[in-house]
């Protein structure tokens, strides 16, 4: 008998759950940093002018 | 911290482990990936130490003797990667993977498929970033990887195409970080045993709470910065290419957002070891819970927005290097309150030393000088004479050894016995503490030295005026290298055989994990365990 077996379908479920919206994050950590960071290095670049 | 009184039958597994090789390949048992993390590390550690044993053999004597610059540069990139994504970090994950299930009263990972995929994706990055290293050696195979563990660009666009083998294994490692990752998260927030509320949790599982976030905030910022790379050498496009118009200084913000909280991701997981073993050998109760807790918070949160004290003299504005040296000499107050913190908890203690305690005194002492020299190097103006330098691999090497690895030592050492069912051999452990925490000093040591007398770092070459100070440091690195085949020999001979150990293996230790069998049983914590109140 696994873990997964012995689990109930609503832990399961919350577990699914909680793992899709931490993933949405690594997401939105990947996809912002491109923009982000360009627009605070140019911020940073112009600062030392 | 929570104790238990038990209902719960330490006999009631259901069937033992599978056998063969189908359990270790198909296994989502929370203890055998520990298991095989914890093992995975152990043989990243010695090609990591054997890289590092050919840099100080390079450096022996001045003059070129064993290696091309190249080469020595490849031997550096690859002694830093192997250890912190191949040896420390995952050797973190054995122990998260061990310890929180048994110490949060849960039956197993939250998401124990994913706990599964997460560890077989190391060994395909694994790959990778050893052919990152070897592909060179092949007829057009390219230039040598000679950037550094920062891969900075421009020298990153410019390598073979062993950079996009190594490009590919960072991507392999972070997804298995992020998986890893959010797989702790879960299962701390939704497994623990009923009753047991955040801030009564160990604080091992704190830590690792702390660490796990950041991985998932930092790693996609690294993920993000070498797919960049990729398309720089690639596809054409210039983020990092100043003649297309790019910034190779976006890179280095890229990287240290996430390299700096990678010191601490490094680093929390053995302070939660520290905090199981000193109130252990102490006996007496963790002093300041709630500060430890926050400190760790505030570790977290000063630590993502101090990076660029890696990168003063790239040329920032003075409101800028000003914020991050500020920045960074704020959190040696955290940092500082975790040390004081387990300090007083061994105060007017009733005291043993056995070989996880000697590690923990140890690495206070040698970790705090560390945080000194770290202070040195927040100052602006004295990093700018410091940067590059031995001093600074003196001083990272204080931090990450002691900070890092011997807390990882100690952890395997305390709860070595809960896992095999045997005690380990204490007098060998202790030989094996004695020569290793010697040999690092010799080795690192005298480091600090030559750094400030002005030898630099990452050149496989120096001056005469260096000789003596270099040969010492060698013989203290053969020394130490060498050491880690006694610990080696110690865990084998505990996992074959030996004394058989108590279910409370030491007398002053408090949790759940104690409470269980040892070795626990294959399928632990079936039945929630009751709290004490």
């Amino acid at each position: 008998m696994t873990m997964t077996e012995t689990m109930t379908p609503e832990q399961r479920r919350k577990n699914v759950l909680l793992a899709w919206i931490l993933a949405g994050l690594a997401l939105f950590m990947l996809l912002s940093s491109v923009p982000f960071w360009k627009g605070l290095v140019h911020m940073l670049a112009l600062s030392g002018q | 911290m929570s104790t238990a009184t038990l209902a719960h039958d330490h006999d009631h597994e259901h069937h033992g482990p599978p056998r063969g090789l189908t359990r270790w390949l198909f296994s989502t048992n929370h203890k055998d990936i520990g298991t095989m993390y914890l093992v995975f590390a152990l043989v990243m550690l010695f090609l990591g130490g054997a890289s590092a044993m050919l840099i100080r053999a390079e450096l022996f004597m001045p003059g070129l003797q064993l290696l091309e610059p190249d080469l020595y540069n490849n031997l550096v990139t690859n002694h830093a990667l192997l250890m912190i994504f191949g040896a420390v970090m995952p050797a973190a994950a054995g122990l998260a993977n061990w310890m929180i299930p048994l110490m949060i009263g849960a039956p197993d990972m939250a998401l124990p498929r994913m706990n599964n995929l997460s560890f077989w994706i190391l060994p395909a990055a694994a790959l990778m970033l050893i052919l990152s290293f070897v592909v060179p050696f092949f007829p057009g195979g390219g230039t040598q990887i000679n950037t550094g563990w920062t891969l900075y660009p421009p020298l990153s666009l410019q390598v073979g195409m062993s950079m996009d083998f190594l490009i590919f294994a960072i991507h392999l490692l972070g997804i298995s970080s992020v998986l890893a990752s959010i797989n702790i998260i879960v299962t701390i927030f939704n497994m623990r045993a009923p009753g047991m509320k955040l801030m009564e949790m160990p604080i091992f599982v704190w830590t690792w709470l702390v660490t796990a976030f950041l991985l998932i905030l930092v790693v996609p910022v690294l993920a993000g910065g070498v797919t960049m790379l990729l398309f720089d050498r690639h596809f054409g496009t210039s983020f990092f290419n100043a003649a297309g118009g790019g910034d190779p200084v976006l890179f280095q913000h890229l990287f240290w957002f996430f390299g700096h909280p990678e010191v601490y991701i490094l680093i929390l997981p053995s302070f939660g070891v520290l905090a199981s073993i000193i109130p252990t050998f102490s006996r007496k109760p963790l002093f300041g819970y709630k500060s430890l807790v926050g400190a760790m918070i505030a570790i977290m949160v000063i630590g993502m927005v101090v990076w660029a004290h890696h990168q003063y003299t790239v040329g920032m504005s003075l409101g800028a290097v000003s914020y991050f040296m500020v920045g960074t000499i704020i959190i040696s107050i955290p940092v500082g309150l975790m040390v004081f913190n387990y300090m007083a908890t061994m105060w007017k203690g009733a005291m043993t030393f056995e070989t996880p305690m000697l590690f923990a005194v140890g690495i206070l002492l040698m970790f705090s000088f560390g945080g000194l020299t770290g202070i040195m190097l927040a100052v602006v103006p004295a990093d700018m004479q410091y940067q590059d330098s031995m001093f600074v691999v003196a001083h990272f090497h204080y931090v990450l050894l002691p900070g890092a690895v011997f807390g990882l030592f100690a952890g395997v050492f305390y709860w070595l016995p809960k896992w095999t069912g045997h005690m380990y051999d204490e007098k060998l452990a202790k030989i094996f503490f004695w020569v290793n925490v010697i040999s690092f000093n010799i080795t690192f040591f005298p480091q600090h030295f030559i750094g400030l007398a002005g030898m630099p770092r990452r050149i496989a070459d120096y001056n005469m005026m260096f000789t003596e100070f270099n040969a010492v440091s060698s013989i203290g690195a053969f020394v130490f290298g060498l050491s880690h085949l006694l610990l080696l020999y110690i865990v084998i001979k505990t996992v074959r055989g030996g004394k058989q150990a108590d279910d409370r293996v030491w007398e002053g230790a408090k949790g759940l994990e104690w409470e269980l069998s040892s070795p626990p049983p294959f399928h632990s914590w079936t039945t929630a365990p009751q709290l004490a109140k």
